[in-house]
Formats: C-alpha cells, structure tokens, sequence
C-alpha cells in the first residue's frame, strides 16, 4: 500500500500544468466564464492545443492516433484539465465516440474497422451515439426488440431506440438488434454500426426536466447498413454490449470527483455569502454532505489505483456512481434549503448538461443551483440506475443470488 | 498510488485471521464473558507474544519494528471481525505513548516487557471515558500517588497498568500507575460484552513519573488520534463480519421457495452496508497513510475515518441483524456482539453529533 504519487507522477502534473497555463488566458476562471456564443470557437483552439501536445484521444494507441498515455498520465492529465475548468470532453458526441466506440473498437473491432472509424472519431468527421435502450427495454438490456435482418448484403433494421444521448447531432450509432428471435433472448443479438444520415432514420429529440432536449426517440424503417458493420459476431452482440457497459475503468474517477470538490467549495461559498453558516440545520447537512464527498474520494482514489495499476474495476465502478449520483442529489437538495424562498424564483442562468456540476466559472447562483439540483435527479437513472447498481453490487460482490 | 496490501501486508492479514478463527474466533470471546475470562489468554498469547504485534506500535530505537499505523489498522480490523476479547488496543497505544517518553529504568522495562507481550497497558489521555472519582498528590518524598476509581476499563481484569496525565498545583505530570487483578472487578452491565470492562480500584497507588520527550498536548494529540484510528479499524471488522454473516444466512434461508437474499429489500440493505463499509476502509487507510508521513491533515483525516468507520458498523451489525429475522434477536446469536460493540465504539470518543460539528467548524469557521 503506498498512497502518494511518486516523482515521476509529480514532475509529469507540474509539465501539464504549465502548459495548460500557458494556453489559457489571463484572468481564467473556468469554461462556465466563457460567453456561451464564444465557446465553440475556445473549444476548437483547445482541440489545435490538445493536438499540439500529443494529448489528443489520450487513452488509444498511437498507431492510430492517440497520445498513447499510460493510466497514470491519462489520470494526471484528467485531472489537471479538470482542474483547470476545462471539460475533457470536446463534444456532446465525445463520450460515445472517443470513448466507448473507439474502446470497444480497439477490443472487438476488426482491423480495417479500426483503420476505417478510428481517424473519423478524432477528425471529428464521425459524432457517435449509443442505440441501446428501447421503450421496452430499460435496464433489461436484452430484452431488445430492433430487428434487423440480412437482405442482398446489406442489414435492414426496423424499431426503436429511446435516451440517445446526443442523438440529434450524431451520423453514426453503434446500435444493439435481435438478429436472431429463435434462441434465448441474450444469445440473438448483434451490435451494428449504422450511419444516421438515411431516410430510414428518424431522430426525434425529448424534452427533459431541465428544458432541455440532449436525449432522443431514434425510430428505423428499413434503416439500412453493410453486412460487414458487424462489431464483434453476429449474434455475438451482449459480450461486445457488455464490455461497452464495463468500460469504465477508473480514468475519469479521480476528475470527476475534483468537479465535486469544486462544486463543494461552491456550496460553502453560498452558504457564507447568504449568512446561512450559523444555521445548525445547514451545519449538520453540510457536514454529511462533506463525510458523502470524502466517501466518494477515497472511493474514487481508489478506483484510479485500480486503473493505474492495470487492475481490473469490474462491479467495483458500481459503488463509486452511487456514491457520486446518491450524493450530488442530496447536496444539491441542501443548496435550496440554504437558497430558500429565492429557489422558487430562480435566475436565468441554467447549467449547460446534466453529466455533473455546473461548469466552473459560472454564477454561483439560484439559477445554477435550482438547474444542477434538477440534473442531479438524472444521475440516479443514466449508466445503470442506482437499483441496478445495487443489484450488480449485491450479484457480483455479496454473491446474493438473483 | 496503490492501495493494494504487499505480500507481507496480506501475510500479517491472513495469520492474525487465521490464528482468531483457529482459536474459535468469536465463540471464544463468548466464553470469556460468559463463563471462563482465561479463555482469552491463548489469544493474548497468540497474538503479542508468538506475533509480536505490539511491537507495530514502537520505533526501531525503541525496541519495536518502527511505527506502521498502516499495519496495525489491518490487524485490528481482524480483532474486531472476531471481537478479539483482548487488551491489544489499548496495550499499543500505551506502548506507542511510552516509545515518546524519555528513557528511563521504569519506562524501559514497561517498554521491553509490552513490546514481549509480557505486560497489558492502558491509558487515560485519549480520554475514551471521564474519570471523575481519581485524586492525585505528591507526596513528601516527591512521589505521586492516586487514589479513586477507575471505571469502564477495558479488560480491566488483565490491564498491568494505566498511563494517564494529572495536574499537580497547576503543574502536569504524566503518570504511570501499576494494576494488580485483586483490585478489579468486572462491570457485567457495560454495553459492550465483549470488551470485558471493569472498575479499578485505587488505593494510595505509587505512581512513575514518566517525561514525554514531546509537549503534552501534542503527546495527547497523537495518542488520541492512534487510538482513534485503531477503533474505526476495528469498526471495518465489526461490520465486514456482520455482512458477511448476514450474506450468508441471505444466500441460505429460504422463504416464498426463494433465498432471501433474492429479495431486493434484503439484498439492498446489505448492499447498503456494504458500500458504507468500502468507502469507510478506503477513509481509514487514507488516514493511516497521512500517519504514517505524519501528514498536516492527519487529525481531520482520523476524525472523518471514525465517523465513516462507525456508520458503516453500526449499520453493517443493525442490517445483519435485521436480515437474520427472529433468530438475530437471540442471545445465543452472534449479532448482538457485533450490534453492541459497533455501537459502544461509535460512542467512545465522540458521539455523531459533535463529530459533525467538528467537520462543519473546519470547513465553515476556518477563517475567523
């Protein structure tokens, strides 16, 4: 057991530090700071920086173009980005593409598959969404009912797709049909790879809670696609559907917990600037907001330990997405109390996403508040609801049975 | 950063474990309390004097094996996962407050023969419970004497001696006081069954004056913040064998022809625990680390482990209990040892709610 980061660790965080300092501006205080209408153009500067400095798709090989970073980089460059206020993801259609296309690409995908996808997901010419869920199926995942059927070379696929993220500005979809309805229902399916960009496909976006509209309905009708976009075998498709689902491997732990302790500090800045800090009720749901976030981060350090040291997180990632989702809901739902009456009526501001906190540098207001609060309900539901997750945890860890 | 135990960690693990359980693990602590106290002593002897644990708690210098915080928590996590019923606690930390003394023919020997498994030391500075009745003179000849009660000893009836600090005319001393077995007695309505308490009686005892080779309060600090984290080690033991047992008994019992442990409202209570129980461990491992670098967080780092410590095994031993139906609520069941201990440790050093107001002043009073 040895619980710092060695020399090498140091010196490599103190190297990517100065050249993220070097880059940003002066005054910098995080992407939430930047004008909505001057973002894109800051985000296609820091992709010219990311490719600048080998620091692009960080995780892949580099005979196909990524960094080629080894975990402990990858978990320092995360972190340092976050640190930063930069979001590691560049597009809305970044975590299915980069991540879990190119993953289980580099895992399932056939060589001319990866020669042929993997240069599009980082020329940005390929956004990526993910077909899993269907009306019909939720958290039974293979209980899926998209159909899709050979015919003179090419896959006809007819049914449904609901929750696509990112759905509305993807051109691909690496999606999950019933190829086979005669066998038991795990063993019929096969993941496609389908271009969006046909009449046979209709994207239609869904209103959230949070007005937003980032999640979609995705309808095919005769959607077709070549015989040889097959990821994986044919009927082969819950083992490539479940390595897709087991891919979080602990790279982004450690980030995604300095965005809560960013968040955190937030909170008790409200609470100071409102006058609330002598309320015992506010005392007491912040201290057990703060032994939550603690949990998280010894949690999530040691999930990073398991990613950096090869080891593989299996249901261990399970306990960590409880904790963050179960406790962002609660700090969230103490942030109104402490706002109060000015919770009701909000200001304008709204969180740009519901992944986690607000960006940082933006207002540290009710508007920001009321919006992340609202968000915060989708973490519970999104990758596995929290029932799910302790379902896995209680299967696979406690060997409870089914 | 790797949390994984080294082989010799896994060792320590494995032959502390092996040697409870091959002693009757917690049955045994059952019979020490119920019927036959000297049938703790094979674990004493196990333990300290074939294992040499006491010795985790001592520098080289010293005469022990340097200070391992990181060690010592994993053989106390064992203790609690088999409610150990023996005076290692407190013997350690006593041991590791002598190693801060300066050295001296009386503080030598108490050293050597702790660090042998030879001698039980308590102490008072980490101040688990008040003791009111106790006066302390000097004497003529310069001697310190006490005299009073001690009460709520742990394992009072095998402790050798007491370590605690007094204040003579405005002036501290740090004593140690010799316990002989003829003035102890059991204390059979303490919560905690297992721990053995007992009330001392002191009658005009001579006392050693030892002279810490660090200020008091930072002795005081230090001792307090070790027998800290070795409570909330023992408390991941308490709770990693309260889910354990209760998985168990979950996989098995059936009812409606189906393993309770199919029922999500049992399989989520235990889960529940579990993840408390998992984010505990990782907290205290953390805080043993900043211990072992002596790190400028370390006081918080063993507070917020204890409070996570004892949540996970007061809910750990309330759900193995739960889960167990009509037969966790026997005597003859384990789960009442588990439910009492997790809930006596979770009251020794600070109950939840100043342990809340202590991380709220942290973060919100910081600055005034």
């Amino acid at each position: 057991m040895d619980l710092s980061f060695g020399q090498d660790a140091r010196e490599y965080r103190a190297e990517i530090r100065r050249k993220v300092a070097e880059f940003l501006p002066a005054h910098w205080s995080g992407i939430g700071a930047v004008p909505a209408s001057e973002r894109a153009a800051f985000i296609e500067r820091w992709r010219g920086f990311l490719i600048e400095n080998g620091l692009i798709a960080m995780h892949w090989p580099k005979e196909f173009g990524g960094a080629g970073l080894s975990s402990l980089e990858q978990t320092i460059v995360n972190e340092e980005f976050t640190l930063a206020g930069i979001p590691l993801l560049l597009t809305d259609n970044d975590a299915s593409g980069f991540q879990l296309m190119a993953n289980t690409l580099l895992v399932h995908g056939t060589d001319e598959q990866r020669q042929y996808f993997l240069p599009r997901i980082l020329s940005g010419e390929h956004l990526w969404c993910q077909g899993f869920s269907e009306p019909g199926s939720g958290s039974d995942l293979a209980s899926v009912s998209t159909t899709a059927r050979l015919e003179d070379g090419n896959w006809v696929i007819n049914g449904q797709k609901i929750w696509t993220s990112a759905g509305h500005l993807a051109n691909w979809m690496f999606v999950l049909v019933r190829t086979n309805p005669d066998v038991a229902k795990h063993r019929g399916l096969t993941m496609l790879l389908l271009p969006m960009d046909q009449p046979g496909v209709t994207v239609r976006p869904i209103r959230q809670i949070n007005g937003n509209a980032e999640f979609n309905e995705v309808f095919f009708d005769d959607a077709t696609t070549p015989e040889d976009h097959v990821i994986g075998q044919v009927d082969g498709g819950w083992s490539v559907a479940m390595t897709i689902l087991g891919l979080e491997r602990g790279e982004n732990a450690t980030a995604m917990l300095l965005r809560f302790e960013a968040e955190f500090e937030r909170f008790v800045e409200l609470v100071q600037r409102l006058g609330r800090d002598r309320d015992p009720y506010v005392r007491v749901g912040l201290a057990e907001a703060y032994l939550k976030l603690r949990k998280l981060r010894g949690l999530s350090l040691r999930a990073m330990s398991s990613f950096i040291n090869g080891e593989d997180l299996g249901a261990d990632a399970a306990p960590v997405k409880l904790a963050w989702s179960e406790y962002w809901q609660d700090l969230t739902d103490l942030a109104l109390d402490v706002l109060g009456p000015e919770a009701v009526l909000p200001t304008d501001h709204r969180p740009s996403g519901a992944d986690g906190p607000d960006l940082p540098g933006s207002p540290n207001d009710s508007g920001s508040w009321v919006g992340t609060w609202l968000n915060s309900r989708a973490a519970t539901i999104y990758s596995g609801t929290s029932e799910i997750q302790r379902n896995i945890i209680g299967e696979r860890i406690l060997k409870l049975p089914k | 950063m790797d949390f994984s135990p080294t082989a010799e960690q896994r060792d320590l693990t494995r032959n502390v474990r092996s040697a409870l359980s091959g002693l009757g693990g917690v049955e045994r602590a059952r019979t020490a309390f119920e019927s036959d106290p000297s049938s703790a002593e094979p674990i004493w002897t196990s333990l300290a004097v074939d294992m040499g644990l006491v010795g985790l708690a001592a520098d080289e210098e010293a005469g022990g094996a340097g200070f391992l915080p990181i060690e010592l928590c994993m053989v106390h996590e064992e203790l609690g996962r088999h409610l150990a019923p023996v005076a290692l606690l407190t013997t350690v930390v006593t041991t590791r407050l002598l190693s801060l003394c300066a050295a001296d023919p009386v503080r030598d020997r108490l050293l050597a023969d702790t660090i042998e498994g030879r001698l039980r030391l308590t102490e008072l500075l980490s101040a688990r419970i008040p003791q009111p009745d106790l006066t302390v003179t000097r004497g003529d000849d310069g001697r310190c004497v006490v005299s009073g009660t001690l009460d709520g000893i742990w394992h009072a009836d095998t402790i050798n001696g007491v370590v605690m600090d007094a204040d003579i005319d405005g002036a501290p001393v740090l004593l140690h006081l010799p316990i002989t077995p003829d003035t102890t007695t059991r204390q059979p309505t303490a919560l905690d069954l297992t721990r053995l308490t007992g009330r001392v009686q002191l009658d005009r005892v001579e006392a050693h004056e030892l002279q810490p080779r660090i200020d008091l309060d930072a002795l005081r600090a230090h001792i307090t913040m070790l027998a800290r984290l070795l409570l909330a080690s023992e408390q991941l033991g308490v709770a990693a064998a309260s889910i354990d047992a209760g998985a168990e008994w979950a996989r098995n019992r059936e009812q409606f022809g189906r393993p309770i442990g199919s029922f999500q409202a049992i399989k989520h209570r235990l889960v529940d625990a579990y993840n408390d129980t998992e984010a505990a461990r990782t907290l205290v491992y953390l805080a043993a680390w900043s211990a072992s670098q002596d790190a400028p967080s370390l006081e918080a780092d063993v507070d917020e482990a204890l409070l996570a410590a004892n949540d996970a095994a007061t809910r750990s031993a309330g759900a193995a209990l739960q889960v167990h139906g009509g037969i966790g609520f026997t005597w003859e069941h384990q789960s009442h040892l588990y439910l009492r201990r997790s809930r006596a440790n979770s009251l020794t050093h600070s109950t939840r709610a100043s342990h809340l107001e202590r991380i709220a002043a942290r973060i919100l009073d910081r600055e005034k």
